[in-house]
């Protein structure tokens, strides 16, 4: 009986154990899964402002589109400039006094913990693009 | 020999209780606060949104307007003092600045005071608009 009753104790400890195990786990996931949405979200409002920025910048000169360019530094991303939202987007302005339109894109690297089980890599790639266009001096549009 | 089988299980449930519940109370907190971390965000983003197009003349309610729009997300807790709306004309071009000040927030096992954070800054276009 005695014998029975330790064994009954064992299971319980592999029981609590794997229990811990899965909620460890799962607290994990939902930290790292709470840090992809926050840091998307954030990186998301920057890169919108940036692209307004760029856009109000744009002024059919080339000291508008240093300015603009200025304005994707100061956010460490990268910008694409065009005449009109559909394009085609080059990375260099071929005409500033008919670039209107900007695309701002940058990558974020998100570092994984439990994460990296599911995706299997260390790091999560993110990119978010914003366009955003002049619609006249001094007023810009996000454009999608 | 049943007493003593039940007296371990209680002892049992206890240990596990004292480990399981912490992680499900911080859990559950950590949630909460990751949520009302995206909703300030959200709200902040959409106030910032909002003045970035709101006409200079517009009665003097510029900042109270702005308010109303992030209290419009509905974050709970969130007062209309928590928020702060900044126009800066001297950048280039001026920006709009809508952050959160003096909001507690809970954390996994605490709370902790946001103080400028989270924030988010548009350029002000209101002047042009309303040309």
């Amino acid at each position: 009986m005695q014998c029975l009753s330790r064994q009954q104790r064992g299971m319980a400890v592999i029981a609590v154990a794997l229990m811990l195990v899965i909620a460890v786990t799962c607290l994990g996931l939902g930290v790292d899964l709470s840090r992809v949405v926050l840091l998307k979200q954030a990186q998301q409002a920057q890169i919108e402002a940036a692209a307004l920025s760029a856009a109000l910048a744009l002024d059919f000169t080339e000291h508008g589109l240093a300015r603009a360019s200025g304005e994707a530094d100061r956010a460490e991303a990268a910008m694409q400039y065009a005449e009109a939202s559909q394009g085609p987007w080059h990375p260099f302005a071929a005409d500033p006094a008919r670039t209107r339109c900007v695309k701002v894109s940058k990558d974020l690297v998100i570092p994984l913990t439990m994460m990296r089980v599911v995706v299997q890599s260390p790091n999560l790639p993110l990119q978010t693009t914003v366009m955003a266009c002049q619609v006249r001096p001094g007023l810009a549009e996000i454009v999608q | 020999m049943r007493t003593r089988r039940a007296g371990a299980a209680l002892i049992e449930l206890a240990a596990m209780l004292v480990v399981a519940a912490p992680l499900l109370v911080g859990g559950l907190r950590l949630a909460h606060s990751v949520s009302l971390t995206y909703r300030l965000q959200d709200a902040v983003v959409a106030g910032a949104r909002l003045g970035s197009r709101l006409e200079p003349d517009s009665g003097g309610l510029f900042e109270t307007r702005v308010q109303d729009r992030v209290l419009a997300e509905g974050v709970p807790g969130l007062l209309r003092e928590h928020i702060r709306v900044d126009l800066d004309r001297r950048e280039s071009p001026p920006q709009v600045t809508v952050s959160i000040h003096g909001f507690r927030m809970p954390t996994a096992f605490a709370s902790t005071l946001l103080e400028g954070h989270p924030r988010a800054s548009l350029p002000y276009m209101g002047a042009v608009r309303a040309e």
